[in-house]
């Protein structure tokens, strides 16, 4: 820590970085403060009151009304994200397995394609996608989505795994094939219980990202089988009848509440697997 | 383990064991070479076809490629791109590292502030950009709150103003992003050598210029990433301007993303849309290469 | 009980590469003990390697017991290896370490119980059976990666710089310790050729 005098002093200096700390995260909580307000306030109330005024009745009906809207758009996203998570990671971590611990000719190559495939800007593949999905009979499912969320997510998810077993010696994949163990039983008695920290940082990664995609949402899906993100913008962004932005701001946290749920409990483990190296000591 | 061995007494379970890494990659090869590289190239080709609503595989030459530049909406949203993504980057990098800097001052309760500076990351910029939407209303928003709060007269109307709608985006994407290069610097300023700092403060240097002079040269790599980062942020915003403004008012706040979905599935130009994709492709790569050959330059002289 | 012999055994890792391994011949005969010294980088790790099958000879023969193993899997070599690093699963306890193989082998329960007891008493590790290795000393992680090596009574011990991560006065004790091993009851029953290798440099 580069840090000023080795006293914490209450010098004037120390005053002003706190304040400046403080305040910014009073303007980084702003605007969730206000979603939560206004999500509790009736339309009139919205109208007369402003951005930061308490309530005038604290009302639920902005959330009852934006889940009826967004309650199966919800469950879509559950359909789509599970899967995509717990099967992205499953097969991040074989990979990693192999790219680090199994190395064959043309498998760093392969590595390299990968790993450019993480910038890959998804305009790209949009339309050969959607012509595959529709030959498959996944257009507009939640199976394809799925199956979109798999297939792009697997540069990321390789990446990390193999990024983490790179650190694992050597002598231990060696002991265990002197020891009689195939490649999945090493896989899974000896690579896979140390894979903890990583496993939570693909989880954690993975998740946000596909519940909050909106791009694949949007052009893979239609109608029931949209995901809430797609579902929220189409709520929010109606031209037709009254503004309602109780129900939209309600809407948008049910949205956003999951990832920021898992970011909020599991935050530290997200850090810690980022930072942890394979083998202790 | 690559070289021709003396195979005399192999067991089956050792030529399935040989092949396994092998066969448990290949799914994943596959899908690499089609869904990523395959499907750019098929993207590639549509723009050299007069495709609509249906692919046609009619060569239409640089043909997209012209109506694009002739294109007055591809010239706004690429405008756009520019200053959006010039202002994002700059801004957020600001804010990044003086939050880190001031953070690594042996703050008490830094673990809580650093969790408030980087939860909106972890919302969707759908939600993002409903929620700056409703800060932004003109009327109804910061404006109506300022007045309230007694400032009278005063209008925030950036949000339907085509000039300076643009600025709206940028405020969201900082809100969303800075947090995270915040903690990219934190990481780096912790990793800094200890030993330099001490050198320059017995050389008598202010904190100020030995954090100017001294410790933020020493994070270039840490920059380098940032930026890689936030560009490629920018160049794929998409949500982001679908919630807040739709590209709106008119097309003034357009992005080649929403441009490229907007005439590829909306509008039946699919040749067009295609083009654009690859144009949005050759930003990322030129952005990408350089970095990535001053990297190895780097590696190399080490 | 058995011989291991090396005949005109050839390693390249690549067309055009010097030979790490040029034309090795070497006879070891039951219960003989060899060590293999040498610098930094003049293949003692490869050829270990190769013994072990863990990496392909490009020529020649390695023969145990009279018979050809080069194409084996390390799995049916009957070799049980040492490493300077002990490589210790992480995540088991010391009981688990050294079942590991023996479990592989598909060895009945009881057996297994029966091994894990007279290799750790042998080793004086009875009382850590229950431990993970980040629990132990350098010491005792080298004393369970023997008794793991031990407890698969293999044909063959390879043991590759057994002794270098420890300090001076604990190697002394280790190496005398590894003489009288074979001394007991251990090179009664099992009279194995071991190839050790050392390297050390501050003696």
């Amino acid at each position: 820590m580069t840090s000023l005098v080795g006293k914490s002093s209450i010098s004037l200096s120390r005053i002003a970085i706190y304040a400046v700390l403080i305040l910014v995260c009073v303007l980084y909580l702003v605007p969730l403060v206000v979603m939560l307000l206004t999500s509790f306030k009736t339309p009139e109330d919205i109208g007369t009151g402003n951005l930061l005024s308490w309530p005038a009745v604290v009302t639920a009906i902005g959330w009852v009304k934006a889940w009826d809207t967004v309650d199966g758009y919800f469950w879509n996203s559950i359909k789509i994200t599970v899967p995509a998570v717990l099967l992205s990671t499953g097969i991040g971590a074989l990979n990693g397995y192999v790219l680090s611990m199994w190395r064959f000719r043309g498998s760093q190559a392969f590595f390299g394609l990968l790993l450019f495939g993480c910038f890959l800007p998804f305009q790209t593949v949009l339309l050969p996608m959607s012509f595959t999905l529709g030959k498959m009979g996944l257009a507009s499912t939640t199976t394809g989505l799925v199956f979109v969320h798999v297939v792009y997510g697997l540069a990321f998810t390789t990446l990390f795994f193999r990024n983490y077993y790179v650190s694992v010696p050597d002598a231990l994949v060696k002991a265990a094939r002197l020891d009689g163990a195939g490649f999945f039983t090493i896989f899974a008695k000896i690579i896979l219980p140390m894979s903890t920290p990583i496993v939570m940082v693909c989880l954690i990664w993975q998740f946000t990202q596909i519940w909050n995609d909106f791009l694949f949402g949007v052009v893979f899906s239609s109608g029931d089988s949209q995901p809430i993100t797609v579902a929220l913008n189409n709520l929010v962004n109606t031209s037709t009848g009254v503004k309602e932005y109780n129900v939209d701001m309600a809407a948008a946290m049910i949205a956003g509440l999951p990832t920021l749920l898992v970011y909020v409990v599991a935050g530290k483990y997200f850090v810690r697997g980022l930072t942890a190296g394979a083998v202790k000591g | 383990m690559s070289s021709v061995a003396v195979f005399s007494k192999a067991s089956p379970f050792d030529a399935l064991q040989r092949w396994l890494p092998k066969l448990v990659l290949a799914p994943s090869m596959f899908i690499v070479l089609v869904g990523f590289y395959g499907y750019i190239f098929w993207t590639f080709v549509l723009s050299f076809t007069n495709s609509t609503f249906l692919p046609s595989y009619k060569w239409a030459g640089l043909d997209q490629y012209v109506r694009l530049f002739n294109n007055d909406r591809w010239w706004v949203a690429s405008k756009n791109l520019a200053v959006f993504g010039g202002m994002f980057i700059a801004i957020s990098l600001v804010i990044g590292v003086l939050l880190a800097i001031f953070l690594d001052q042996r703050i008490r309760r830094e673990g809580v502030i650093r969790t408030i500076y980087l939860y909106p990351m972890a919302l969707s910029m759908i939600v993002t950009g409903t929620a700056w939407k409703w800060l932004l209303n003109p009327g109804l928003g910061l404006d109506k709150m300022l007045r309230d709060w007694g400032w009278e007269g005063f209008r925030l109307d950036w949000l339907v103003n085509p000039d300076r709608v643009v600025y709206c985006l940028v405020i969201a994407a900082v809100w969303q992003a800075s947090g995270f290069i915040m903690a990219m610097f934190l990481a780096g300023l912790r990793g800094v050598d200890q030993s330099i700092v001490r050198a320059a403060q017995i050389d008598g240097a202010s904190l100020p210029t030995i954090y100017w002079k001294v410790v933020l040269p020493s994070l270039r790599p840490v920059f380098f990433s940032a930026v890689m980062i936030l560009a490629h942020i920018a160049i794929k915003s998409f949500d982001l301007v679908a919630a807040m403004t739709a590209g709106g008012p008119g097309y003034s706040s357009d992005l080649p993303a929403m441009f490229m979905y907007s005439f590829t599935f909306s509008r039946g130009q699919m040749g067009m849309g295609s083009a654009s994709a690859i144009l949005m492709l050759g930003a990322i790569l030129a952005i990408l290469v350089p970095y990535l050959y001053s990297e190895l330059r780097t590696k190399r002289n080490d | 009980m058995a011989t291991l012999e090396l005949r005109k055994v050839n390693k390249t890792y690549g067309p055009g590469l010097p030979d790490t391994l040029k034309n090795i011949e070497l006879k070891i005969k039951e219960g003989e003990f060899l060590i293999l010294v040498g610098p930094s980088g003049c293949g003692k790790s490869t050829l270990m390697n190769c013994i072990a099958g863990l990496e392909n000879i490009t020529g020649g023969e390695i023969l145990i017991d009279e018979t050809d193993i080069s194409g084996m899997s390390p799995k049916d070599r009957d070799i049980a290896m040492v490493f300077q690093s002990y490589a210790l699963y992480p995540t088991m306890s010391v009981r688990e370490n050294i079942e590991f193989g023996l479990k592989i082998r598909k060895m009945a329960p009881a057996a297994i119980d029966e091994e894990v007891s007279r290799v750790a008493k042998l080793l004086q590790i009875e009382h850590l059976l229950n431990r993970k290795p980040g629990q132990l000393s350098g010491g005792q992680q080298q004393r369970v990666a023997m008794g793991r090596a031990l407890a698969r009574r293999p044909k063959i011990y390879l043991f590759d710089e057994p002794l270098s991560n420890l300090d001076a006065k604990l190697r002394v004790e280790m190496r005398t310790d590894e003489v009288d091993a074979p001394a007991s009851e251990n090179h009664h029953r099992l009279r194995d050729p071991r190839s050790d290798r050392g390297h050390d440099p501050g003696r």
